[in-house]
């Protein structure tokens, strides 16, 4: 059984300009100890889809629908109790903004510690051993003098450990990051990734790591789901996405990255702009923009298309550039549910 | 694919300094300085795209103010054309800055609400004593020119724009002058990674359209290496590298720029980073280490580079470098020359 199985996941917000679909049936599977890339642009439903898997969107003016199964419980079933429960035992998330994530008037140290009070059976005295324990985990390399100091005193980068460290705390099966180097200078941001692939492969963490960033997902990714419009729009094993891109967004979002050794040739952008989520096209919402578009992709959602093991991918085209889907049951960790195309 | 310049610079700045006090207490006294820029001297010579990289905290956006004027220098000397622009007087500058225009890194908070686009662009215009129907007119021309159609957009608030379309509102207004500098401080580091690629390309586009000379800031190295026809690199308000983007991508010669390419990720799942290049964060300008301001940092660090700071001194044509490592090489080459 998986870790975490998402199922026609929607997200809906009501907003004076509409309702705003921020996700849009999305579906996939986790198992343990693997981790997945949630990419995608501003706009595209990546962040709504991670708060979703922790419950955290507030019942007014949102309607989340679908399933979040993690370790056989539906977070939407929850109630807050047994929620908050999961949050501290099972999932945790590390966000962008260390700084804005951390309470200013309390030391890192007292942080740490309330988060153990609060999930773990501890006296006052253990947690602070633990506490301990958990800033040599994440390499801090003054852990006392990081325990006593207030968030505003230390580095970004030793921000960024100390929330890791935070949302280590509780011996979670699967960490939730959402851009958690995008903050980062470059050279701080290589030393965050690789403690995170580091920890992810001692503790066997689960991670869904969401970013807008091809070349961090390369860093730190088993497989990669690229989100565009409140949908996973392709899906595969990490080296596979990179090697053989099937759907044009994908394909497109490469070519407008600037890589290194491309001095000299013009960038192939993406024209226009992703679309108004209050008001998507009835077709695929990447066809205003493809370079490959069609009549049917404008008259119809496209639905999910095998492209090769544990690849998928929802566009028109993929029958015809990839060949027939092939039959054969998925064994990949990490795949779209076909039954949950649109 | 760049010219190659002409050895007659367009900017030159030599020995640029910028220290910030720090007041607190009571009476306000000053108890720190920031030391944002030290020593700064590098030229931009015409039509070309001179990149200065480097991380949070190394300067490069207190560069790109101090060389217009925004903030003034506490020390240096900068020249525009063989004009000295520190020397100038108010009405002079006005003028000037016609002809070094600034494009900030955040293209929503550098634009007024309250102003049309179509208004905002021909504002800077009338600042400078253009007609009313004139400027409105060229404003116009101007959107067209940066991809907005002024019939569509013109009309429009900078809240009704996506991130893109801002940046290219803010790039017509600083080219509607009809600049021969263009300083960009991190242009497109706020964009999405397909809305950066029409932006470079539009910028690309422009440079040659209108024989531009650009000084594009970023901490972007992929970016910096693929607009830049020479780098400069900086740590901690000095110059640690400077040559041409060829030279630093093949053989970086600082270990801070070693670092800062072995850092960047690949976008090769069978590439990944082995190791974290550098430890630590970089240090506070507020007190840099002694020396070399890289020696907390460095694997290289040897004892002397705690002592006087390195010099700047050549490893190759057009290719400077301050570190120790590389003195007993630039002073052979001295001799043999």
């Amino acid at each position: 059984m998986s870790l975490l199985t998402v199922r026609d996941l929607s997200v809906e917000f009501d907003t004076r300009d509409g309702l705003v679909r921020a996700v849009n049936g999305v579906s996939f599977d986790l198992d343990a100890g693997q981790a997945l890339a949630l990419l995608g642009e501003s706009g595209s439903g990546k962040s709504v889809t991670l708060r979703a898997i922790l419950g955290l969107h507030g019942h007014a003016r949102t309607r989340v629908a679908g399933e979040v199964v993690v370790k056989g419980r539906d977070v939407n079933r929850l109630d807050e109790r047994a929620r908050q429960g999961l949050r501290g035992g099972v999932v945790s998330m590390v966000f962008q903004e260390p700084m804005t994530a951390l309470d200013p008037v309390y030391t890192i140290g007292a942080q740490i510690v309330e988060t153990l009070l609060q999930h773990r059976d501890l006296d006052r005295d253990a947690a602070r051993r633990r506490a301990r324990e958990l800033l040599d985990l994440v390499q801090v390399p003054s852990p006392e003098r990081c325990l006593a100091s207030y968030p505003h005193e230390i580095s970004g980068g030793m921000r960024q450990r100390a929330m890791i460290a935070i949302a280590l705390a509780c011996e979670p099966e699967l960490l939730l990051a959402d851009e958690p180097t995008t903050a980062l200078d470059v050279t701080v941001q290589a030393q965050i990734l690789w403690l995170l692939r580091d920890l992810q492969k001692r503790l066997g963490l689960a991670v869904i790591f969401v970013t807008h960033d091809l070349g961090v997902a390369a860093e730190i990714a088993d497989a990669a789901a690229v989100m565009y419009a409140g949908r996973i729009v392709e899906q595969a094993p990490i080296r596979e996405l990179f090697q053989r891109p099937a759907h044009p967004y994908t394909e497109g979002l490469m070519q407008a990255t600037v890589r290194r050794g491309q001095k000299g040739q013009a960038l192939v952008p993406i024209p226009g702009a992703p679309p108004n989520l209050a008001a998507l096209p009835p077709g695929c919402a990447f066809a205003p923009r493809c370079a490959r578009v069609r009549d049917e992709c404008v008259a119809a959602p496209p639905a999910v298309h095998t492209v090769g093991p544990g690849h998928l991918a929802r566009c028109h085209l993929v029958p015809e550039r990839f060949g027939r889907p092939r039959t054969e049951p998925l064994s990949i960790a990490v795949n779209l549910d076909q039954g949950g195309s649109a | 694919m760049t010219p190659a310049p002409s050895r007659t610079p367009l900017l030159e700045v030599r020995g640029l300094r910028k220290h910030f006090p720090l007041r607190g207490g009571l009476l306000q006294r000053t108890y720190a300085w920031v030391r944002a820029v030290d020593d700064v001297s590098f030229d931009v010579y015409p039509a070309e795209t001179l990149g200065i990289v480097g991380e949070s905290g190394c300067g490069k956006s207190t560069l790109a103010r101090l060389v217009l004027r925004l903030v003034e220098p506490d020390a240096g000397t900068i020249r525009f054309g063989g004009e000295d622009v520190r020397g100038a007087t108010r009405a002079r500058m006005k003028q000037l800055r016609r002809d070094m225009q600034l494009v900030f890194q955040d293209p929503y908070a550098s634009l007024n609400p309250r102003l049309t686009i179509e208004d905002a662009v021909a504002f800077s215009l009338l600042v400078h004593g253009t007609p009313r129907g004139a400027a409105r007119q060229r404003a116009r021309a101007m959107l067209g020119r940066v991809g907005l159609d002024p019939r569509l957009y013109g009309r429009r608030y900078p809240h009704e724009l996506s991130g893109g379309q801002r940046q290219r509102v803010n790039i017509a207004r600083a080219l509607v002058l009809d600049p021969k500098l263009l300083v960009l401080d991190e242009p497109v580091s706020a964009l999405d990674k397909s809305v950066q690629a029409q932006v470079l390309n539009l910028l690309q586009e422009l440079k040659a359209e209108r024989a531009l000379t650009y000084v594009f800031i970023s901490h972007d190295l992929n970016v910096i290496e693929y607009v830049s026809g020479r780098v400069v690199v900086m740590y901690l308000g000095q110059v640690v590298e400077s040559g041409t983007a060829d030279a630093l991508a093949d053989a970086p010669k600082h270990p801070y720029t070693q670092a800062l390419f072995a850092a960047a990720p690949t976008m090769d799942p069978d590439r990944r980073i082995e190791r974290p290049p550098l430890a630590g964060d970089p240090p506070n300008a507020i007190d840099p280490p002694s020396g070399c301001r890289f020696r907390t940092r460095c694997a290289f660090a040897m004892p002397h580079c705690a002592g006087a700071p390195p010099r700047l001194s050549s490893v190759g044509a057009d290719h400077d470098v301050a570190c120790y490592l590389y003195e007993a090489h630039a002073a052979v080459e001295a001799v043999t020359r």
